[in-house]
This record gives structure tokens, C-alpha cells and sequence, in this order.
């Protein structure tokens, strides 16, 4: 296991060089916009620009700049310097970090406890009214685009905009040492919203995997030793039924950790997505480059957690 | 079950249409992202309308300063845009201003009461202009001083350094060549020496010396944020750093306006508490009622643009978004204001075929539907059709005629007129009244617009009209940064049509609206912002001459024949005298700086009027 | 005759599927003594499986219909409540099944399925459930029990994980053992092994063992009694001996002749049953198994064979409408290598059937045997003997 785990995080570092490759080439090779003219202002003189740009390092060969930004990022953890804000962009990063982990953790949270035990009674309810009902209700959950539906939330349940004043508004958000309790607020409504269709999601995959899981044969030995019913189901099945869950959960939230955009831009949540988003806005080579290794390794990552984990949960995947 | 099935399919669709639509109506976001960068506006005296499509203002918000505001409290700030540059030499974007005007002390400013007049700030008094209008001679006030740490008074020497750093690379200035013409500054390099036009005789009188007949104009050019005084001991250090340290950091900054700027988070927040060291008294023209400022950025437009509508005290910086402009306009219309902004214009490139030929392009002209470019940004609410390139808030509006213009046949229709079209199209040399000529480097004429609205709908309105006179076309949407910097901004790739091309003047004089968008002398391979190419020497001459006139009337009407010539050689086709709508909370009294068409934070209480 | 253990008396269960009801068990009976070894064989589709899985009721679940008894130890299962039902699953009554690999829960170690077993029903601790753990896995023969006790099911072979299931069952020291199909899915060395720890478990527990299964070679070696179903109805009922020895129904003559011996003649043929298992949502009309039957009769397509006992063969019934006499001389036929066609002409068509030899007298027969038989037998035996389908002559069967 040792070696496996060893030959993986290899792996993980030549995908993130490819990674930040291909990053700087669609950079400069699809029109974007052109980042020392943007600096510039308008109808600068020419030496200005010149000047931007050499200070800005893009007057060197493609190759020569990747390289320099390697060497940074390789030696000594540094990603540059944002072409818009002159900032380092690791720094960058590292603050909006906090705010991406408490978007993303309570949305695992209020996603688990609402989705599995939904899909569990659904399965063991199925084609009843109440299945169908829950299961139609997740359907549109999972199909209601999450900006569209923050915005209904808002316009709904705002304190500040909402029809009902229940919720903190948009660009509520505090830090969680600067002040808990607003902290908390600002992240009820998101969290909600960021976890309905994955809340959804997982209540439907639960439901299936359990309904098919139920239909195995080991249940019925279960029930032929006289196990109580909630004994097959919450130690037999559920043992069963869980493990794609436990794989697509690291997933998610190995995706999730590189910013939930829609969510952070309605909200107005200083997340590491919105930064990213900014940056594209930019054209800032820096931040969309920074934000797009850290979500890459983030969802590298996450990848071989979830490899590992299931290699623990499945015992029959262990020696291949 | 079949039947429950279908039900459940009909509301998804239900709802993905409302997404559709939410979607597509938030992406109009504010009605400036059209053009990025700022300038002075303001209305020439008698528009008290917003044009001639007769929109009722009665209701709107009061945005003119009241001597019964009341002092005191934290004035909240909303936008969706952050902030560019908050160092002053080389702010140049409308949200910057807000900051920089409240922060730090240029010569002269546009106030709200005087909108197209410039009101001496950290000058004492107008300047003198020689009669040869080549030096101008500025006395600044007595006792401004810098704030913590630098603390002294504001000299001279101090003005003269601010135009100094204009020119260095590292404050990445983008107008001081083309403004201030003065000896011994660089005009196509940059440089971080003193400049030897400049002389300080004493410690309260700055000269400068211009190269050419420019006193006129650059009287004017003294309200941009760049001429704000910077102390020289202690801001060269920073301006070692490229970008200048001041510009990353701007708390850094030694300020003399009336506040200070406490905390900085590029692109989220900005803190602004009161300049321990600004004297009301001193300053004798911003009153700054509030004692602190919090202004959050980045926030998303429509839920802003609500929140606002919502509140009591918040200021949105940027526009609303169409939908929430119309929804305010009907049920909030005492926390709307709607006043001039800029133009847009769709340029047509004069060098290459097929528009190089000027009957084309008057044709061209004649055969666009106009209106539809008013519609697509959002109708009345938004601003007018316009007939030529001098537009409502701008001195000389009315010598140029006004909403009607110079009455060329071409732009009298707004709805476009095929007549007129055909006609031109048989002076070209095409008696059917379609093209049958030769294309530049793209076989057909390029359009390149911006991708989000209203862009995509401008390029299909040319190219509609473009078609109907049997001209092959190609439609190219982008991202609004990349339509800048690569195509339409790029003179190299010699697009043949921009039709998101907009222009908010850097000052309420003609010269800051018609230089750089259409004078050959303005055309820089980058960034360039004479989309058109266009480089008639009687252009030229015309906009040279006119900015040599000190005499304000004489200008105005030297100005209005410019912009006649430029109408003349049909150089873009006018779209629309836009507006720009501002929302607040109830209680907050928002006052209006029309130069640069936005709130002014110098003259807006928190806590409303008495 | 002591008591019997289990008694299954006209047990019915239906299902109510989209389909239709299936009719998967349809009136049996039978009982087990303790410390015996029934037999019950059938195809696929049989009701085997459904009549035992629903003793310990587990069919309860579905929509189903069930109607009868099932005594055990003097108490109806049937309609027993669940909890009560449960304290008797996995403790009284035990039950293996087929596929031992699917049948163990894959992600837990044996050692914990086992002491899950005996933790339910008796609450000893975990250190003593795990020694009866290892104990139980000694006891089936599995080398090693220490280590093996903390593996996983897919550790072991195919064999060896068989005996871990049987291991289970047993951990309560059941009295009845149901075992479903528990050969069927082991090669054939490992069939005898898993059958002589059956036996060898019986005899040193006194457990009775329900052994359910479509091969009648494994319940030759095991069974004390065999009981044949075909479309959830138990047609023919004996001990082991008098099945294999004077089999009455031509199903088990189908079952048997499909055996292949080590012993028969090289060349000779092994006679399949045609057709397949009838639908038991529709089952077809009269006898059950007259469409694939090769010695149908006109009447067989109008008249329910019910059990009736066989003359001189205690403890045997069949449900049949042939008459006694010519069942044996059929199976003396098939014996001897004949065809059932040649059979058939012989003995279901001829014209002239000794009297005595012909329909058992009808109030032998058991409930409701088939009125018109009996009222044919009084009318003429002729009559009956000599239908045949549509009209086609005696004269006209030499086609085969």
C-alpha cells in the first residue's frame, strides 16, 4: 500500500506540471485580452506599454517565462505577483482560502444529513407517494441552476431583499475569528443553496445503490439469521450502499475546495472562486494560473483520498 | 407512471425557463461596462431632460448638494466593479474616481454645482493663460497639508513632482503625453526625471511651459486626478517599484483630501476615515459630511442593485442592471437618478476596404436602424439616439446642434433611410444599391463586439444593416477585455467595424470627447482608441486649433465644427447618448457629480438632510 | 411415527405482480421428523425455494398472498409476528443458500458475520462469540480456524466459503437446517465433500435437514424422504428408495432418465423433458404437466390430478391420472431403455386395459380426485383408455 500511495503522489505532481502547461498555453494562444494593455489605460504611449510589459516579464520567449514561474512555484511556493492588483498571488490565495473551506464544509454537512437519510427512506419506502414525492423534489433541485436559485433565495428569504426576512443577505459574510456569529449568519443561506443539488444528487444515488444493495443475496442471509430489519439495513446494506457515496463525496469536495463560483459570486463570498473568476476577468495570467493549480490539486488530491479510502471500505479491491 | 412523469418534466422546464431568464437578464450588468474607462460628465447647462425622446425626469432622485445635509455617520458604498488604480497619477476609471477625488487633491475639479466649469481645489484661483497659450501659471492654496506620516504643507515643488511621476513607467499613466504638452516631458518615452518645463518661482506658484499653443485645453486637463499634489521626499521611494508601491498599496499614500484610505483588499473592500490634516476651511469646496466610508466591492449587480433599492443608507457605485433599472424607475423613482453619461458609436475603419471610401460609409450610415441600438440597450430609460460625437453633458453640446446635429441626410432618420443609402451607394459607384467590391484581409467586413450584452445584438443591428446593402459580413464575439486589446484597440488587425465602441470624456470639454476617439494625432498602435483609423488632416487641424482657444464661447464653437467634420467623413455611425442610472437607500442623500456621472463622496451624507 | 419437527400443511402463496398473480406455491404439504433429511427437487420455477424461504418468512415482504400452516414445534409460522418469527430465524430454523459467495456480506470478516449470528440470539460477549466462532469454523472443517476466522469471504475457495455459510447456520445449534440449492454451485468434487459434512453434522447434532434442489443425485445420497414439486404442487411423495426404485409420475421418469449413469450402455440416449416450466401466472389447464407430458390423454387437459396414495408402496403418493398399473409398466419400460414414444403407444392408447389394473377406485383417491375419471371408470374403462387428441385413429401413430 505504501508503494501505491508513493507511485500516486508522483503521479500527482506530473499532472499538476501538465496542468499549469496547458494553462499557459491557453493563455497565449486563444485571444484573450493582452494584460500590459489593460494595465495601461487608454491610448498610453507606446513605452509605456513597453515598460508594462517588460515589468510584468512578457516580453521574454513563452518558454522562458514558464520556466521562471516553475522555478518560483517549485523552489520556493511563490506564484507571482497578480498582473491587476500587484499583489502576491499566493497571499491572495491563502486569504480567501477560509472562506472557500467554511463555504464548502457546512454545505457537506447540511448535504449529508439531508440527502442520506432522504435517499435511505426513499429506498426503503420505494414507489410510495412519499418516494415519488421526495424523488420529484430532488429532481428539480438537481436541475435548478444554483445562480438562479440563489437568487431566488435571496429575493425570497433575504433579511435585506427577501419577501420573508429569515436569512442574512448577500455580502454579509464575516470571518469566522473576526465575529462567529455573523460568520454562521452570512453562510446559512449559500450553504443552502450550494447544497441543494448535491443534497439532491445524493439522495438519489443513495436510493439507488440502496434498492440495489437490498436486492443482494448477503441481505437475505442477514434476515435468515433473524437480524432485526434496521440491523440489515443500517449495518448490512448501508455498509454496501455507502461506498460510491464515500467516492463521489471526495470528489466533491475536492472540486468544491476550488471554489464554488455561482455561489460566491450571487453571495458575494471572498472565496478562492470568485478570485479565480476575477481573473479571467482580468486576464491575469497569475491568478487564473494560481487558482487553477490549487484547484487541480485539490481534485488530485481528493482523488487519491478517495482511491485509498476505498481501498479501505471495499477489502476486495485491496490486493490488485 | 406515465402522466406523473410528464407533469414533472413541464416544470423543470418551467423552471429552467425562469433560469433562462434570470440568467440573461443579470448578465446585462451595469450599463457602463460599455466602456471601461472614465472621465469627467456633466450637463451643459438646459439638459434638464434626458433627451429627445421626452422621458419624464419628475420623481427622480434629488442629487444636487442641500445645504441641510447632515454631518456625520458612515456612508456604506455597494459595487459590483472594483477598483483599478486608487494611486492617483494613474487613476483614470470611473469607480477610481470616487475614491481619488475624495482622497487626495488635484488643481482644479468639476463639482456638482459647477459641472462643466472647473472649480480651483487645491489651485487658488483660475489659472493665467498667456496669450500665446503656451504657459500657464497656477497659484495653489495656503495651508493644505499631507496626512500622517509626511504631515507637512503642500508646496509647489510637490504639484510639479505630481506631474513628474505622471511620465514614469512605474506610475503607469496612460494620458499625461497626449494632456500635458509640456517642455522638456516626454512625449512617446517615459521618464522618472524632473521635467525642466515645470518651474516652481515660490513655494504656492507652479509654471508650466508648453510646447504648443494648448492653454485652453490643458486648463481643462488640470481636473484629472494625476495633477493632485504628491510629496516628493517621500513618494519617489515607492515609485521606485514598477507598479509603484503606492498603487498596490494605496494606504501607503500621503493624502490631502479630506479622508484617508484606513484598509485596502484589492477587488473587496475599501475603508475610508476622515485626513486628520484636511481643513474644511482650507479646502473651501467639499464639504464631506460623512466620517467614514466602508464601500464593499465585487458584490453581484442585480442582488446590489436590490439591496440598495432595499436599504436605507447604501450607495450603489455602478449601475443596476436593466431589469431592476426599469423595475426602479416604476415603483422606487425617489431613489433613481438617470443622467447623462457618454456615447456609443459603432467606428468604421477608414483605411481599409471596403469602408475606406466615404460614400460607402454613408451609406452605410444611412442604412442602419438607429433605434434599434437604443432598444437593445435598454430603451428611453437609457438614453437617446444620437445624431454626432459631442454629446448632452458636454460644453459645446448645443453649438453642435443639439439632439438634431448638423442635419447630414445620413443621420436625420433614426430608423434609417434606404433612400438616403442608395444614394451614396450610387456615388460610390453601385447603381443597384448593392456592394459588389473588393474586402480587405478578411474576404468580408469584420465585425468584433463584446460578447456580453448588449454586444451580440449591436453586431447583428450592423450587420442587419450591412446586409441589406449586399455587403458580406463576419461577426467576431469576445470578451469586452479582448475586443480592446487584441482587435479593436489593435490597429494592426484593421477590423473593419466596432460597434461597442464607447467614450465617456476624460473632462466635460469637447476636446476630452473628440481628441483621442477621432484625431489622427491620437492613433497609437496599442490600445488605441481611434477605432476608426480616421486621420483627416482637416479633422486634425480643426480639434489642434479649437484647443488652442482660451476664450471659453470661441472654443465651444471652433469644437462644434470639428465634430461637424468628423460627421462629415461618416467616420462611425452614432448609436446612443447613453445614460447612467445610480440607485441609494432612502435615508442617505446622494449627491451627483456630473462630471464624472457617478456619486461624489465629498458632497453625499449618510444620514440625509435635516 | 414421533412427532414431526415441521409440518407443512396446504401451504398457498401468491404474489400480486404487475403481471398477474403468480401462483408460486399451490397447496403442498409435507412434514420433516426430526433428525431426518428431506429432499424436495424440482426445475426452476417449482415453488422449492418459495415454500421453504416462506417458513421462515421471509417472503413476507412482497405482496404475497399466504395461506395454510406451517406448524413448528406446535406453533403456526405463518401467522406468527415478525418478532416472535425472528427469534426462531437463524436459532430453531437455519437456512444456507446457494451462492456462498454472494450470500456472506463481502466487506466484513467471516469471523464477525459468525458472531453476529450468535450475538443476536444470545447476548455472550464478544470474547466468547468469537471463540464459538472459531469453533463453528472447526467444526465444518475448515483447517486453521484461528487464522481464518479474520478473512474475508473472498479469501476463501468456493468450498471452504460453503462451509463458513453452513458454519453460520449453525451457530445456534439449529433443530431444522433448510439448505437451498447448496451444492449447486461447486464443482462436483466439492459437492460430496459439502454433502458428507451435511451428513456427518446430522448425525452428531440431530438436526433435520430440508435439502432443496433440482438434482436428484444429490438427495439420492442424503435423503430419507423425497418430495418432487413441478409448478408449485408436490406430485409425487416418497422415500428415498421407492423414488428412485418405483418412481409413479412421468416427471420424475423425466427427471431420472436425464441422469446420466456411469453404468448405462454407451449408446443410450438420455430423454430429456420437452418444453419448458409452465407460467404460473397461466398455468395450463387439467394436469399441470400435461403439455410436456409424453403419455397425455384427452382428459388430462380437463381433470387437476390431486395425491393420491400408491398401492403397495407405504408412504408414497403421486398425483397422476395414469393408472397405477401402467405407471410401472411405463418406468419397467424405461428401465429397460425404451422410448417413451414406443411406450406410449403401447400402454396409453391400447384398446383393452386389464381390469384392476385401470383408475384407482375413487374413494382411495385423495380430496376431489378428478370426478370424471371415476365417472368414466363406472361408465366403461374402454372409453376412457382409448381417447385420443383430435381424431386421429389408433391406426395412425406409427409416425415417430
Amino acid at each position: 500500500m505504501g508503494r501505491y500511495i508513493i507511485r500516486r503522489l508522483l503521479w500527482v505532481i506530473v499532472l499538476l506540471i501538465i496542468v499549469s502547461i496547458v494553462t499557459f498555453l491557453i493563455f497565449y494562444l486563444l485571444p484573450s485580452a493582452d494584460p500590459a494593455a489593460l494595465r495601461a489605460g487608454r491610448s498610453p504611449n507606446q513605452q509605456l506599454i513597453a515598460a508594462i510589459r517588460h515589468s510584468l516579464g512578457l516580453d521574454k520567449p513563452l518558454y522562458v517565462q514558464y520556466w521562471r514561474y516553475m522555478k518560483g512555484v517549485i523552489l520556493h511556493f511563490d506564484f507571482g505577483y497578480s498582473y491587476e492588483y500587484s499583489q502576491p498571488v499566493r497571499a491572495m490565495i491563502v486569504q480567501r482560502l477560509p472562506a472557500t473551506i467554511s463555504l464548502t464544509v457546512g454545505a457537506v454537512i447540511i448535504w449529508l444529513a439531508t440527502g442520506l437519510p432522504t435517499g435511505i427512506i426513499s429506498a426503503i419506502r420505494s414507489r410510495t407517494l412519499l418516494d415519488r414525492t421526495t424523488m420529484g423534489g430532488s429532481l428539480l433541485a438537481i436541475s435548478a441552476p444554483v445562480y438562479w436559485l440563489g437568487l431566488v433565495a435571496l429575493y425570497l428569504f433575504a433579511n435585506d431583499i427577501g419577501k420573508v426576512h429569515i436569512f442574512d443577505g448577500a455580502n454579509t459574510y464575516t470571518g469566522l475569528t473576526s465575529n462567529p456569529g455573523r460568520w454562521f449568519g452570512s453562510l446559512l443561506l449559500p450553504w443552502l443553496v450550494l447544497a441543494a443539488s448535491f443534497s439532491a444528487f445524493y439522495a438519489r444515488l443513495l436510493r439507488s445503490n440502496l434498492i440495489d444493495t437490498m436486492s443482494e443475496d448477503y441481505i437475505r442471509t442477514a434476515r435468515a439469521k433473524g437480524l432485526p430489519e434496521r440491523r440489515v439495513i443500517g449495518r448490512h446494506a448501508m455498509r454496501s450502499a455507502i461506498t460510491p457515496i464515500v467516492t463521489v463525496l471526495g470528489l466533491d469536495i475536492g472540486t468544491l475546495m476550488g471554489g464554488a463560483i455561482l455561489v460566491e459570486t450571487v453571495f458575494n463570498i471572498p472565496g478562492v472562486g470568485r478570485l479565480a473568476y476575477d481573473g479571467i476577468q482580468n486576464a491575469d495570467l497569475p491568478i487564473i494560473q494560481g487558482t487553477v493549480l490549487f484547484g487541480a490539486f485539490f481534485i488530485v488530491i481528493a482523488n487519491l483520498i478517495v482511491d485509498i479510502a476505498y481501498a479501505y471500505l471495499d477489502p476486495r479491491v485491496r490486493y490488485s | 407512471m406515465r402522466p406523473f412523469r410528464l407533469t414533472l418534466t413541464l416544470i423543470v422546464a418551467i423552471v429552467c425557463a425562469f433560469a433562462i431568464a434570470a440568467c440573461g437578464s443579470s448578465n446585462k450588468s451595469s450599463s457602463s461596462s460599455g466602456s471601461s474607462s472614465s472621465g469627467g460628465t456633466s450637463s451643459s447647462g438646459g439638459t434638464s431632460s434626458t433627451g429627445s425622446s421626452g422621458l419624464s425626469l419628475a420623481g427622480l432622485a434629488n442629487t444636487k448638494p442641500a445645504s441641510n445635509e447632515t454631518t456625520g455617520g458612515t456612508l456604506h458604498v455597494i459595487s459590483a466593479e472594483g477598483w483599478e488604480h486608487l494611486d492617483p497619477g494613474a487613476s483614470y476609471f470611473q469607480i477610481d474616481y470616487l475614491v481619488v477625488y475624495a482622497t487626495q487633491t488635484p488643481l482644479y475639479e468639476f463639482t456638482p454645482t459647477s459641472p462643466t466649469k472647473p472649480v480651483p481645489l487645491l489651485a487658488a484661483g483660475p489659472p493665467t493663460i498667456s496669450a500665446d497659450a503656451k504657459t500657464v501659471t497656477v497659484h495653489i492654496k495656503h495651508g493644505f497639508r499631507f496626512s500622517p506620516p509626511v504631515n507637512r504643507e503642500v508646496t509647489s515643488k510637490d504639484v510639479a513632482y505630481a506631474f513628474e511621476r505622471m511620465f514614469n513607467s512605474n506610475v503607469q499613466n496612460g494620458y499625461a503625453s497626449g494632456y500635458y504638452p509640456i517642455v522638456g516631458a516626454p512625449t512617446s518615452a517615459t521618464s522618472d526625471k524632473p521635467i525642466s518645463g515645470i518651474t516652481t518661482p515660490d513655494k504656492y506658484t507652479v509654471v508650466f511651459h508648453l510646447t504648443k499653443p494648448f492653454g485652453g485645453t490643458f486648463y481643462q486637463a488640470l481636473t484629472l486626478p494625476g495633477t493632485a499634489a504628491m510629496p516628493a521626499g517621500y513618494a519617489d521611494s515607492f515609485d521606485k517599484s514598477s507598479p509603484s508601491k503606492l498603487d498596490s498599496d494605496p494606504t501607503k499614500q500621503a493624502f490631502t483630501g479630506p479622508y484617508m484610505i484606513q484598509s485596502y483588499q484589492a477587488g473587496r473592500q475599501l475603508v475610508l476615515v476622515r485626513n486628520p490634516n484636511w481643513s474644511r476651511s482650507v479646502d473651501g469646496v467639499r464639504p464631506a459630511y460623512a466620517d467614514k466610508i466602508i464601500w464593499s466591492a465585487g458584490n453581484d449587480p442585480t442582488v446590489a442593485a436590490r439591496q440598495t433599492l432595499a436599504s436605507t443608507n447604501l450607495l450603489m457605485a455602478d449601475g443596476p442592471p436593466n431589469n431592476v433599472l426599469k423595475s426602479a424607475y416604476f415603483h422606487n423613482k425617489s431613489q433613481l437618478s438617470i443622467a447623462p453619461l457618454g456615447m456609443y458609436y459603432a467606428a468604421l475603419n477608414t483605411t481599409v476596404p471596403p469602408f475606406n471610401n466615404i460614400n460607402l460609409r454613408k451609406a452605410a450610415i444611412a442604412a442602419q436602424d438607429r433605434q434599434a441600438y437604443l432598444l437593445a440597450r435598454g430603451g428611453k430609460l437609457v438614453g437617446s439616439v444620437a445624431t454626432h460625437f459631442i454629446y448632452p453633458e458636454v460644453a459645446g453640446f448645443q453649438e453642435s446642434g443639439g439632439f438634431s446635429g448638423f442635419g447630414q441626410d445620413y443621420v436625420s432618420n433614426p430608423a434609417g433611410s434606404m433612400t438616403v443609402a442608395c444614394k451614396y451607394m450610387k456615388l460610390a459607384g453601385y447603381p443597384n444599391c448593392k456592394y459588389t467590391g473588393g474586402y480587405g484581409q478578411y474576404g468580408s467586413v469584420l465585425i468584433v463586439g463584446s460578447n456580453s450584452d448588449p454586444g451580440p445584438q449591436e453586431m447583428q443591428i450592423v450587420q442587419n444593416g450591412l446586409q441589406k446593402l449586399g455587403f458580406k459580413t463576419t461577426i467576431k464575439a469576445v470578451p469586452q477585455q479582448t475586443m480592446y486589446s487584441k482587435f479593436c484597440g489593435y490597429v494592426k488587425a484593421r477590423v473593419n467595424v466596432c460597434p461597442t465602441a464607447g467614450w465617456i470624456e476624460d473632462f466635460p470639454d469637447p476636446y476630452g470627447a473628440l481628441f483621442v476617439p477621432f484625431s489622427g494625432e491620437a492613433i497609437v498602435p496599442v490600445n488605441n482608441s481611434n477605432w476608426a483609423d480616421l486621420n483627416d488632416p482637416k479633422v486634425n487641424k480643426a480639434i489642434d486649433s479649437a484647443a488652442a482657444i482660451t476664450n471659453e464661447s470661441q472654443r465651444l464653437q471652433a469644437f462644434a465644427q470639428a465634430d461637424k467634420q468628423i460627421v462629415d467623413d461618416a467616420a462611425a455611425i452614432p448609436e446612443v447618448w447613453a445614460n447612467n442610472p445610480l440607485v441609494e437607500g432612502t435615508k442617505v442623500k446622494g449627491v451627483l457629480d456630473p462630471s464624472n456621472d457617478d456619486w461624489d463622496l465629498t458632497f453625499s451624507s449618510p444620514m440625509g438632510t435635516s | 411415527m414421533s412427532e414431526p419437527l415441521l409440518e407443512v400443511k396446504d401451504l398457498r402463496v401468491r404474489f400480486h405482480t404487475e403481471d398477474g398473480v403468480v401462483h408460486a406455491v399451490d397447496g403442498i404439504s409435507y412434514s420433516i421428523e426430526k433428525g431426518k433429511t428431506l429432499g424436495i427437487v424440482g426445475e426452476s420455477g417449482s415453488g422449492k425455494s418459495v415454500s421453504s424461504l416462506t417458513t421462515l418468512g421471509l417472503t413476507r415482504r412482497f405482496r404475497a398472498s399466504i395461506d395454510g400452516q406451517i406448524l413448528f414445534g406446535g406453533r403456526d409460522l405463518v401467522s406468527m409476528p415478525e418478532d416472535q418469527l425472528r427469534k426462531i430465524r437463524g436459532n430453531d430454523i437455519a437456512m444456507i443458500f446457494q451462492d456462498p459467495l454472494s450470500s456472506l456480506h463481502p466487506f466484513y470478516k467471516v469471523g464477525k458475520q459468525l458472531m453476529e449470528a450468535v450475538l443476536i440470539h444470545r447476548p455472550v460477549g464478544r470474547a466468547a462469540a468469537h471463540a464459538r466462532a472459531v469453533e463453528l469454523l472447526e467444526l465444518v472443517g475448515i483447517p486453521d480456524p484461528k487464522t481464518r476466522v479474520n478473512q474475508f469471504p473472498h479469501e476463501f475457495s468456493g468450498g471452504m466459503r460453503q462451509r463458513v455459510m453452513i458454519a453460520m447456520a449453525l451457530a445456534n445449534e439449529p433443530k431444522l437446517l433448510i439448505a437451498d440449492e447448496p451444492t449447486t454451485a461447486l464443482d462436483v468434487t466439492v459437492q460430496a465433500q459439502i454433502l458428507a459434512l451435511l451428513q456427518d453434522l446430522q448425525q452428531r447434532l440431530g438436526m433435520a435437514i430440508i435439502i432443496i434442489t433440482h438434482d436428484l443425485g444429490v438427495v439420492a445420497e442424503i435423503s430419507d424422504d423425497i418430495a418432487v414439486m413441478y409448478a408449485g404442487r408436490i406430485v409425487e411423495r416418497a422415500d428415498t428408495e421407492s423414488i428412485f426404485t418405483r418412481p409413479q409420475h412421468p416427471y420424475t421418469w423425466g427427471l431420472l432418465k436425464s441422469i446420466p449413469l456411469l453404468t448405462s450402455p454407451r449408446d443410450e440416449e438420455l430423454v430429456p423433458i420437452a418444453g419448458r416450466p409452465p407460467s404460473l401466472i397461466n398455468r395450463p389447464s387439467g394436469c399441470f404437466f400435461h403439455p410436456r407430458c409424453p403419455y397425455v390423454r384427452e382428459e388430462h387437459k380437463r381433470v387437476d390430478p390431486r395425491l393420491a396414495p400408491v398401492p403397495d408402496s407405504p408412504g408414497h403418493s403421486v398425483a397422476c391420472l395414469l393408472s397405477p398399473g401402467v405407471r410401472t409398466q411405463i418406468w419397467q419400460g424405461l428401465e429397460a431403455g425404451r422410448q417413451p414414444e414406443e411406450l406410449r403407444h403401447e400402454y396409453v392408447e391400447a384398446p383393452a386395459v386389464p381390469a384392476g389394473a385401470g383408475v384407482a377406485a375413487p374413494g382411495v383417491a385423495a380430496s376431489g380426485a378428478g370426478v370424471a375419471s371415476s365417472g368414466a371408470a363406472v361408465t366403461g374403462v374402454a372409453t376412457t383408455e382409448v381417447t385420443t387428441t383430435d381424431g386421429a385413429d389408433a391406426g395412425q401413430e406409427d409416425e415417430s
